[in-house]
């Protein structure tokens, strides 16, 4: 199959013809039709993530796709049925996935970082069973492969941890990939959202996906929060990852008066650092 | 949610207490909480068009010039690949 391989960090890319992968008897093969590229890929390509120690190397992890075979041990899942995957392929099986919780699975593997991704003819889904995911009709390949790390992220974020309410105020930090589709997902729950970013093409775009106002960061950006917010937000996420963004987000929260706030900050065993 | 790249980060923890605040990670989302995700798009609720970059999705080759530019690009929208093409 034609896939983009690379043989070393920071090396020339090429296409090639490379053996097809193997299926396990847990899992699916899965013909790609639409792959999205993520900043998560230029990290691993430049060397940022010691999961990748396999060469050649293939990167991709957000995808979607028609399955054209399944393992031996895998029923309930039909050649030709569309679908995608997470970027964490879950065990299925220990107590962390039995609780439902597989996007932290401790055996975790993850295509185009441990094992071989999609920017390839095909791609392998581990523990079919677990991982892969029905896509509905009205859904396309391209949107799912878009949904990505960056949406399944921001979402799980606002909806499950932040229970993000209508009409909270939430503050969205970091206009990137992630950022932009936090700000969707909140405006979509019914949040007020305000955005902050450093770059004007950044905050004009994250007006136009429903921030109500976005702010480039400044010495007095906390207390500006506060007063824009009347008060503090009652979620704020932090989508870029450094240390200043973080300590912000705790800043512009309001006190817990009335309800929980809450910050989201990254933890756990990291992977998608914001997609562009 | 934005990965913290080099070691721990300190965070106003007196703010924490103080005012009752709740800091919470958050990484990916597990295959059984995506079909919620999923309606969200059937239903027209997230208009992922307008995140995606205004151009064709890419061939392999041209993935693979358009990768090492990934780190400096800002806004300009999802690329997308499409490996059937030539």
């Amino acid at each position: 199959m034609r896939a983009l391989t690379y043989e070393r960090f920071g090396g020339p890319l090429s296409v090639s013809d490379v053996p097809e992968p193997e299926l396990p008897a847990d899992g699916a093969l899965v013909r790609v039709l639409a792959s999205g590229l993520c900043r998560s890929d230029w990290h691993g390509w430049m060397g940022h993530d010691p999961d990748i120690a396999v060469f050649p190397h293939i990167p991709g992890h957000e995808f979607a796709g028609e399955v054209v075979a399944v393992g031996s041990a895998v029923s309930g899942v039909a050649v030709g049925e569309r679908v995608t995957a997470p970027f964490v392929y879950a065990c299925g099986l220990c107590s962390v996935c039995r609780a439902g919780d597989g996007q932290v699975c401790p055996e975790q593997t993850q295509p185009g970082f441990t094992r071989p991704g999609s920017f390839a003819e095909l791609v392998v889904v581990e523990r079919a069973a677990t991982n892969l995911i029905r896509l509905p009709a009205e859904v396309t390949f391209g949107q799912a492969a878009a949904l990505g790390c960056r949406m399944a992220t921001a979402f799980r974020a606002v909806v499950h941890r932040g229970q993000v309410q209508p009409g909270e105020w939430v503050v969205v930090f970091g206009c990137g990939g992630v950022g932009l589709a936090a700000i969707m997902v909140a405006a979509a729950a019914g949040a007020r959202v305000v955005a902050v970013d450093p770059h004007p093409a950044a905050r004009a775009r994250a007006e136009r996906l429903g921030a109500m106002v976005a702010l480039p960061p400044s010495s007095d950006l906390v207390e500006r929060l506060q007063e824009l917010t009347g008060g503090g937000a009652h979620v704020a996420l932090d989508c870029l990852g450094s240390p200043e963004v973080c300590r912000d987000s705790v800043l512009s929260l309001r006190g817990a008066a009335g309800r929980c706030r809450w910050a989201c900050c990254s933890a756990g065993r990291p992977r998608c650092r914001w997609a562009a | 949610m934005g990965l913290l790249l080099g070691g721990p980060t300190p965070l106003p923890m007196g703010r924490v207490i103080g005012w009752e605040l709740t800091v919470l990670g958050s990484h990916g989302m597990a295959a059984t909480d995506y079909p919620e995700l999923l309606s969200w798009v059937a239903e027209g609720r997230l208009p992922l068009q307008t995140l995606l970059a205004d151009r064709a999705p890419l061939s392999l080759a041209e993935a693979a010039e358009a990768l090492p530019r990934m780190g400096q690009q800002a806004g300009a929208g999802i690329l997308l690949i499409d490996p059937t093409r030539a």
